[in-house]
């Protein structure tokens, strides 16, 4: 799962704890969770803040070009993507935050894939 | 896939909007036609809205009934605003329901109102399948043909607008057809019906495979089957019992 972010975006800081108790749900499971900071649109150091006040312990990036966000065509946040095991995208949740019910929903069917 | 609009500092999601949109020109456009059948516009407009409510308390209870254990210590979810939480299915048969009783404690002739409501269900059919192509949901099968569509790492049929195209000359016909002396009352309704599932029927073999019941029977497609034999019986029926009240008054 991809996540984009900023610090400043109330909804995008509503969500991460979120996304880290799924983080400790799924630990024994292949679901890998990266959130992209589009930090050519935010400030390094608010979203090392935020990133240690909140004890986040899934990898976070540091978009500082605006490339992944363009490569993903990100146009407003959050945006989430639901990616398969094949690489492919299966699904894209624009805006926020995203219920936890929704993201356990969400994971489980595409854990569910075949390998 | 076209998930946002942007308006200048707004950010609209798309398929969702379209829904609306859809929603409101169907609603609006069969209070207009009412007269047609001797209805009083004024009783469309609730009975729509209360059954859009009821159908999305619905949806939410029927996602809830699906997936329990997502809200396990969540339950604040329950009245999460996010849309990802709504079942359709449920909600559509909750809202048909509601709709249904609606027009009985009203003491409204059931085949007349759904014959009223059609260009509503045909604005909708045709508002749903561009929604699922601005969701990417839905998409179709490989193709090298010119128009298709790059989605999901490959190029695809865009099957959501065939079926949005179909949809839309649908909907025309059935206007066509509604000027005309109709031979029973549900006739348009149910020409209506067949129309759609047949032209799904025809066009689903564009969209890329979804849940197999059987060997290479898709989910939708027996649906689909049940739903044109069962509304073939009722025209069927019906057109008999009318001929029959014809040759009786003869």
């Amino acid at each position: 799962m991809v996540n984009f972010w900023a610090s400043w975006c109330p909804p995008c800081r509503a969500e991460m704890p979120a996304f880290q108790q799924i983080v400790e749900e799924y630990h024994s499971t292949d679901l890998i969770i990266a959130a992209v900071n589009l930090t050519n649109q935010d400030s390094l150091s608010d979203a090392r803040e935020f990133i240690n006040k909140y004890q986040l312990t899934f990898p976070i990036l540091f978009d500082s070009n605006g490339s992944a966000s363009q490569a993903y065509n990100v146009y407003s946040l959050p945006t989430t993507f639901f990616i398969n095991r094949q690489g492919y995208i299966q699904k894209i949740i624009i805006g926020g935050p995203i219920p936890i019910s929704l993201l356990r929903v969400e994971l489980d069917k595409l854990l569910e894939e075949e390998p | 896939m076209f998930l946002v609009l942007n308006l200048g500092p707004l950010s609209i999601p798309l398929p969702e909007f379209i829904l609306l949109i859809g929603f409101w020109a169907g609603s609006a456009l069969s209070e207009r036609r009412a007269k047609l059948y001797y209805l009083d516009p004024n009783v469309l407009e609730p009975l729509l809205w209360t059954s859009l409510g009821l159908g999305l308390i619905g949806a939410r209870l029927s996602f809830i009934a699906r997936y329990p254990y997502a809200f396990k210590g969540q339950l604040r979810s329950i009245i999460s605003l996010n849309p990802g939480l709504l079942d359709p299915v449920g909600g559509f048969l909750i809202a048909a329901f509601a709709g249904y009783i609606i027009i009985t404690r009203r003491n409204l002739l059931l085949w007349t109102v759904l014959d009223s409501l059609t260009p509503f269900f045909g604005i909708m059919a045709a508002a749903v399948h561009l929604s699922r192509f601005a969701s990417g949901n839905g998409y179709g099968s490989l193709s090298t043909l010119p128009w298709a569509v790059n989605l999901w790492g490959s190029n695809r049929h865009p099957v959501q607008l065939y079926l949005c195209g179909a949809a839309i000359l649908t909907l025309i016909g059935v206007m066509q057809i509604s000027y005309l002396k109709q031979p029973f009352p549900g006739n348009i309704f149910l020409s209506f019906t067949m129309a759609t599932v047949g032209y799904f029927l025809f066009l689903s073999r564009y969209q890329a495979p979804g849940k197999i019941l059987f060997e290479g029977l898709r989910v939708n497609q027996i649906v689909s089957w049940v739903i044109l034999c069962f509304t073939l019986l009722l025209s069927t029926l019906f057109s008999v019992s009318k001929r029959r009240i014809v040759i009786d008054d003869a």
